[in-house]
């Protein structure tokens, strides 16, 4: 008798089989039925070991089966044997329990295909007569596309935990229809993969940030903590700097008048200089010097709003003819906060006047800054000497010349008054 | 009456005098502030004799003035021009801050007075004050302590 190599079905050899021809071809029939639609379920229970799948000829025969479950608990890594050489498909199903491979080859050849210790799906395998091949997801060519996935067909329970990686997403591919809300937390973002070209504009609000303790509010002259991530984490007022001096009254003598501050301002800055005296002629005709007016600078806090009279000394007049003295110079004052007492005339020596807590005494050689036109001035007063008249009188008193010269008049007082209401 | 206004505190001491007012309304026309000033009153025949050039005052001894005799006079014209030039400075001083004082016009006007004076038409020596010679001119005029 004579069989098909794969299958191991008689042949119906010419002359043979006579009377047994029918019994024969039926048991093909049946062997053929078994190698297209026949179901084995097969239990390879136990610990490793090598299980063997027969092709045997003329009869039901495991390895014939088309589709084939191999059940059981197994204990150990198993493998399945079929014949070498034949040729055939198989379904087969992992449907054993327990955390071991699972081989299927040749008996002696090739390396057949494994089931991991996990995998307890179905392969598709085929026999080529060198090693048993498998057909999967893997091996099969084309793609899986869009279209052949239905809307909704991928939920959770199809994604195993690691299966989707960077690569297999596409920036394209998320869009923000595709997260539903909180999808993204924490865990999904790590701190370089957000880059500021990955922010669209707007796209950080108050909602994507964390509060911090910080009150909002409007801090002046605050104190402001700033951690290493640059987040405002603690902010106080604070009380503000004095203000910028800002000029409010510039003024020379003779003049009086009402000085208002800023109404802001609670503290004034004064420069007061008093009005220089009068020089004085004395009976031998020569001049002497009237007396300076007082100079003070007053830095004094005020109550706002805060007004009050002014006054500014005018420079002393000086002596017309010999034996004449000079006048005093004025006063310059402002209300109760600053006072420099005008200068006494020439008579014959004038004394300076004063200014309290004031040391200051200018002298002669500054350009005038009270009618803007450049002169010699004495700030706080005082007399300018001589002025040489050659030859000429000038007055008499109590019966004596003054033959030259004569006195020249004193400069007046100034009142500069800067507040704080500068920014 | 009229006022003769010192520096404060200077009682005996000579020249504190820094102003003379003739009156209550000239005397409030100062710029001073009055808590700084010794301030005396007077005869009006004192104080036209300061403003006129017959008597000087030389200081006050607490509520007193003390006087002294004088005369004025200009030898020529350059000496009164000298002393025109100087009171003219004073006005100048008064008019550029006090447009408001009610002296202002007045004192306005007679530094156009000074102004326009031709020296040439006096006689030299002057042997009176330029406000003694006004006065007799029938024209009026300030002692530069008049002047606020």
């Amino acid at each position: 008798m004579s069989y098909t190599t794969d299958l191991a079905i008689e042949l119906m050899v010419t002359g043979t089989n006579a009377g047994t021809w029918g019994q024969v071809t039926n048991t093909n029939l049946v062997l053929l039925q078994q190698a297209i639609a026949g179901y084995q379920a097969i239990s390879i229970a136990g610990g490793a070991q090598t299980t063997a799948l027969v092709m045997t000829q003329s009869a039901v025969a495991t390895a014939r089966n088309a589709v084939i479950k191999l059940t059981g608990t197994i204990t150990g890594n198993q493998i399945v044997t079929v014949p070498n050489g034949i040729e055939k498909t198989w379904i087969v199903s992992n449907g054993t329990t327990g955390a071991f491979t699972v081989t299927f080859k040749y008996a002696s050849t090739g390396t057949g295909q494994t089931w991991s210790t996990t995998d307890k799906g179905i392969k598709i395998l085929y026999a080529d007569g060198s090693d048993i091949q498998v057909t999967d997801l893997s091996t099969l060519s084309g793609q899986v596309v869009a279209a052949q996935i239905a809307d909704y067909a991928v939920n959770t329970a199809e994604l195993a935990t690691n299966a989707v990686t960077a690569i297999k997403i596409t920036q394209s591919t998320i869009t923000q229809a595709k997260l539903a809300a909180n999808s993204v937390g924490a865990n999904q973002i790590i701190q370089s993969t957000i880059t500021q070209a990955k922010l669209a504009a707007n796209s950080v609000g108050p909602n994507q940030l964390i509060a911090t303790a910080v009150t909002p509010a409007t801090y002046t002259a605050a104190t402001i903590t700033v951690d290493a991530d640059g987040r405002i984490t603690s902010a106080s007022s604070g009380s503000a700097g004095a203000g910028a001096g800002v000029l409010k009254l510039y003024t020379s003598g003779p003049a009086s008048g009402t000085f208002t501050a800023a109404p802001t301002a609670n503290r004034l800055l004064v420069y007061a200089a008093g009005g220089g005296a009068g020089g004085g002629v004395n009976p031998g005709g020569t001049v002497q010097n009237g007396g300076n007016g007082g100079f003070g600078f007053w830095n004094v806090p005020v109550t706002a709003p805060y007004s009050a009279p002014y006054s500014i000394g005018g420079g002393g007049n000086s002596g017309l003819y010999g034996g004449q003295s000079g006048n005093a110079g004025g006063a310059t004052n402002l209300g109760t906060v600053a006072t420099a007492n005008g200068g006494t005339g020439a008579a014959p020596g004038g004394l300076n006047g004063n200014a309290p807590g004031s040391t200051i005494s200018f002298t002669k050689g500054q350009t005038s800054f009270f009618d803007g036109s450049p002169q010699l001035y004495v700030a706080g007063g005082g007399c300018s000497p001589l002025q040489s008249l050659s030859n000429n009188s000038y007055g008499s008193g109590s019966g004596v010349t003054a033959p030259d010269r004569r006195a020249l008049g004193s400069t007046p007082g100034v009142l500069i008054v800067y507040d704080n209401s500068g920014t | 009456m009229a006022y003769f206004i010192f520096l404060n505190n200077q009682s005996g001491i000579e020249a504190s005098l820094y102003k003379i007012a003739e009156n209550q309304n000239d005397s409030n026309s100062l710029n001073i502030n009055k808590n700084f000033y010794k301030i005396i009153e007077d005869s009006q025949n004192n104080f036209d004799s300061v403003k006129y050039g017959t008597k000087q005052v030389i200081k006050y001894v607490n509520d007193d003035i003390i006087y002294e005799n004088a005369s004025t006079f200009f030898s020529d014209k350059e000496s009164l021009e000298n002393y025109i030039t100087y009171t003219k400075d004073s006005l100048r001083c008064f008019l550029k801050n006090n447009t408001t004082n009610i002296k202002y016009n007045d004192l306005n006007n007679y530094y156009n007075q000074l102004d326009s004076l031709d020296l040439n038409n006096i006689t030299y020596p002057l042997n009176i004050s330029l406000e003694q010679y006004f006065k007799d001119q029938n024209q009026p005029s300030f002692h530069p302590l008049q002047i606020p």
